[in-house]
């Protein structure tokens, strides 16, 4: 039974997950006695540390549940608006905008869900106990698995009642109009009723034809076989009332997905898929990269990818939404060797010209893991043992910029 | 032409006409614009009028606050379709592909692909664009809709890179017909391959090598390039009191020089690659290099909006998408480079433009795309001949009567991140 386990990862003070977990733990009739958490306390130390700006949220912290990060492919995807407000207000973290804006699909400007995070975002959260790694495939392969047909007769019912709302809101909507529009005309109340009832009772025979006909006309979504209803204001069929919309999150339209905390750690490898996952993520990193990733996070900086300008991230002072970023950033180790044309031409001069200056992150002490805050994130802790790179991944960051002087 | 025009009238803020909107959900719809063309400032992030760094003011704040809540606002719409525009895919895990019930609208013009029973399958990336812009619904096997969240997780492990997705849906969103190329899957196979591979490096050489080898005397053709004609160059700069060239000089090798076009000759002595300028020589160039599996091959095909497009009968593609990932790759190498513009058509067109024109775009091309973290930038990379245009020819003096140059027609819509 993997559930004492997982809940030594949550490392959480959550009655709510752990009254989950233990309701799932009584649902498969194996109770294992739940390890007190050690972690706990390193965990909001360690918070104290890294969080001095947010030294307020530091206490109600530990009654946020962990963020589930949904691992993809090889990328971490956010789906849930919820997550992604809470990690750009508290976690100074953004992300990029991948999917397409619905209202508005024939641009690139306005982006939509889901978000990307950067290997270092990803890693960023794992090291301090904000998120944990769900692998979304084997999530949603299970919870595909268990659906009943019970379960696809009340999604199907929900989807038909919604459906039939929509049809009645929008035939109220007519009414409304014509009403309106009589009213306008000079008819007066009496006679504005008559000519109510007389669409009504219209109406009403072509409905129940239809329900005699086929009881299921709009459940069926075989609407193209549907005859338009005519009433005064003009023509209209009902397909054009009913709207097909497609959920972000699983969450909304699988029952199951809404309790898959416990299904997170109770798939079959759970363990094995996480660390799959966390080496992947690893893989497209470099510590030094992470450490001056997690150094910048840490003061504020809203950090994102830098490919635009030729470097590894660029650095916010604030929210990206409302503030020009200030610096280029390359991490590199400490006494790595680097050529002096890469800040003459990538940073110094392209820099100058986008008011940018070019920081350079280099990674000096670096903390054995079990100093550090990696060691707080068991699973990471596994992953990063099993990749020699990452054992001390994190440690004292000393940045530099570089200014192009521009005499002459 | 502008793309936006091409696609879904239905999308088209300009061209939606009353009778189509769907009126419990027009006035929502119009609001919602506004807000995002920029009619109303205070609520919109507009690029470039952002502010130097936090101030510690209220008025800073409140805008923040504003632009988050009015992106958060915009995050949650529906991804929605009337139902008169329904379309229902339905997802088959062992063909890792989409069937659609009915197959309606302008997207079907450039998407997906009819089987022999006339039902039209789609790719994972086509079903992610559909679905992202709120076009279609997908369904699981089991018969029950599926979330955006539940598509991404179940249809992309065989995408082959996340990053390919983001290319599509880029180009998709810019108007571009966008198809999957034959090569779409071979990088995979190469990367596949080269865990098997000791050293690539050993064999990048040795594939150069036999490049080299095998471009000089791969035909009769190539021969008489390569050895006849020169002879007979030679035996005519002897004859004109011209010694020939060895490797210890003269440079200037000529007892009398009347024009400069002679000294320029001369001192042309530095071998430089010249890109085939008919397909026949790139054809014979490809037979003779040795099939190999390049860790670079072209992803998509894509093509300028055009209204007679027919999927089934492309035509010739007018750009070559190579998808690179930025962390997981590094950029291809002038060997890998090559490989991929042989691959590529050679642009017979090319010969009536002017030098400059030549040399800015090339003989063969290829855009790549370079993905970080969501982030993509597009590099067009050409196949150009340096040493073919002599420069110091001046074209009406020596060529005699060209037709003018004409001016180029409107450049196309520069592909941009």
């Amino acid at each position: 039974m993997r559930l004492g386990n997982a809940e030594t990862i949550e490392g959480d003070h959550n009655s709510e997950v752990e009254a989950r977990n233990l309701a799932a733990a009584v649902k498969s009739l194996q109770v294992t006695p739940i390890k007190p958490d050690d972690d706990d306390e390193e965990i909001v130390e360690e918070k104290k540390k890294t969080d001095e700006a947010e030294e307020e949220q530091t206490t109600t912290e530990p009654s946020i549940p962990k963020i589930p990060l949904p691992f993809v492919l090889d990328r971490v995807l956010l789906f849930d608006l919820e997550h992604i407000q809470q990690l750009r207000d508290k976690h100074n973290m953004a992300g990029t905008l991948i999917g397409t804006l619905p209202q508005i699909p024939q641009q690139n400007i306005f982006l939509g869900l889901p978000v990307e995070l950067m290997p270092e975002e990803s890693l960023y959260l794992l090291s301090r106990g904000i998120g944990y790694i769900v692998d979304d495939s084997t999530v949603h392969r299970c919870v595909q698995s268990e659906i009943t047909k019970n379960d696809r007769a009340q999604i199907l019912e929900k989807r038909e009642a919604k459906k039939a709302e929509m049809v009645e809101a929008y035939l109220d909507g007519i009414k409304r109009k014509r009403q309106s529009a009589l009213s306008k005309k000079g008819f007066s109340q009496e006679e504005i009723d008559a000519k109510e009832r007389e669409a009504e009772t219209k109406e009403n025979i072509i409905q129940n034809k239809e329900e005699e006909g086929d009881d299921k006309t709009i459940m069926n979504s075989n609407l193209t076989k549907k005859k338009p209803i005519t009433v005064s204001t003009g023509s209209y069929s009902l397909e054009s009332a009913i709207t097909y919309s497609t959920p972000a999150i699983s969450k909304d339209n699988i029952p199951y997905y809404a309790t898959s905390s416990s299904y997170h750690h109770n798939i079959k490898n759970a363990q094995e898929l996480k660390s799959r996952a966390i080496k992947a993520i690893l893989a497209q990193t470099t510590p030094a990269a992470f450490a001056t990733y997690a150094y910048l996070n840490d003061r504020g900086y809203f950090v994102s990818p830098g490919l635009r300008f030729g470097c590894q991230f660029l650095a916010y002072p604030g929210d990206s939404l409302r503030f020009h970023s200030h610096f280029m950033v390359i991490g590199l180790e400490y006494e790595e060797k680097f050529d002096i044309l890469s800040i003459v031409i990538g940073g110094g001069r392209l820099g100058g010209a986008v008011k940018k200056g070019m920081m350079i992150g280099g990674l000096k002490s670096k903390r054995r893991l079990n100093e550090g805050s990696l060691a707080t994130h068991t699973e990471l802790k596994e992953s990063v043992e099993l990749n020699n790179d990452w054992v001390d991944c994190e440690g004292d960051v000393v940045t530099y910029c570089v200014e192009w002087a521009g005499f002459g | 032409m502008d793309p936006a025009e091409e696609i879904n009238e239905e999308d088209n803020i300009r061209n939606v006409q009353e009778t189509e909107i769907d009126l419990s959900d027009e006035q929502q719809d119009w609001r919602f614009l506004n807000a995002l063309s920029g009619s109303n400032n205070s609520t919109l992030p507009k690029r470039g009028e952002k502010d130097f760094e936090p101030d510690g003011t209220g008025v800073q704040d409140t805008i923040l606050a504003e632009s988050r809540n009015a992106m958060f606002e915009a995050l949650s719409g529906e991804r929605k379709h009337s139902g008169k525009n329904h379309i229902k895919a339905i997802w088959f895990p062992e063909f890792q592909q989409a069937m659609v019930d009915v197959a309606r609208g302008p997207h079907f013009k450039s998407i997906g692909k009819a089987d022999s029973k006339g039902k039209v399958w789609l790719q994972p990336e086509e079903i992610m664009y559909l679905l992202d812009r709120g076009s279609m619904e997908c369904w699981w096997p089991e018969g029950v809709p599926m979330s955006l969240q539940a598509t991404y997780a179940t249809c992309i492990n065989v995408l082959g890179g996340i990053e390919k997705l983001q290319v599509y849906e880029n180009l998709k969103r810019n108007g571009y017909l966008v198809i999957r190329a034959d090569t779409y899957h071979d990088d995979e196979l190469a990367a596949a391959l080269e865990s098997i591979t000791v050293d690539d490096t050993i064999e990048q050489v040795e594939y150069t090598r036999t490049v080299t080898k095998t471009r000089c005397f791969s035909s009769a053709f190539d021969l008489l390039w390569s050895e006849i004609l020169p002879s007979i160059f030679r035996f005519k700069q002897w004859a004109n009191g011209v010694s020939p060239l060895t490797p210890q000089g003269p440079v200037a090798r000529r007892k009398v020089y009347r024009s400069f076009d002679n000294v320029y000759e001369d001192l042309q002595i530095i071998p430089c690659h010249k890109p085939p300028h008919t397909q026949e020589v790139a054809d014979l160039q490809l037979q003779s290099r040795p099939l190999q599996h390049q860790p670079f091959s072209i992803t998509f095909n894509v093509w300028k909006p055009s209204p007679t497009f027919r999927k089934a009968t492309p035509p010739k593609p007018d750009f070559a998408v190579v998808v690179i990932s930025a962390r997981d790759q590094k950029m291809p190498t002038l060997a890998q480079t090559a490989a991929i513009l042989d691959t590529r058509p050679v642009e017979l067109k090319m010969k009536d433009k002017s030098p400059i024109m030549r040399l800015k775009d090339g003989w063969r091309t290829v855009v790549f795309a370079v993905v970080d973290a969501g982030i993509i930038s597009y590099m067009k990379i050409g196949d150009v001949g340096f040493a073919d245009e002599k420069m110091y020819i001046k074209p009406p003096a020596k060529t005699g009567p060209r037709k003018p140059y004409k001016k180029r027609q409107q450049k196309p819509k520069p592909m941009q991140s």
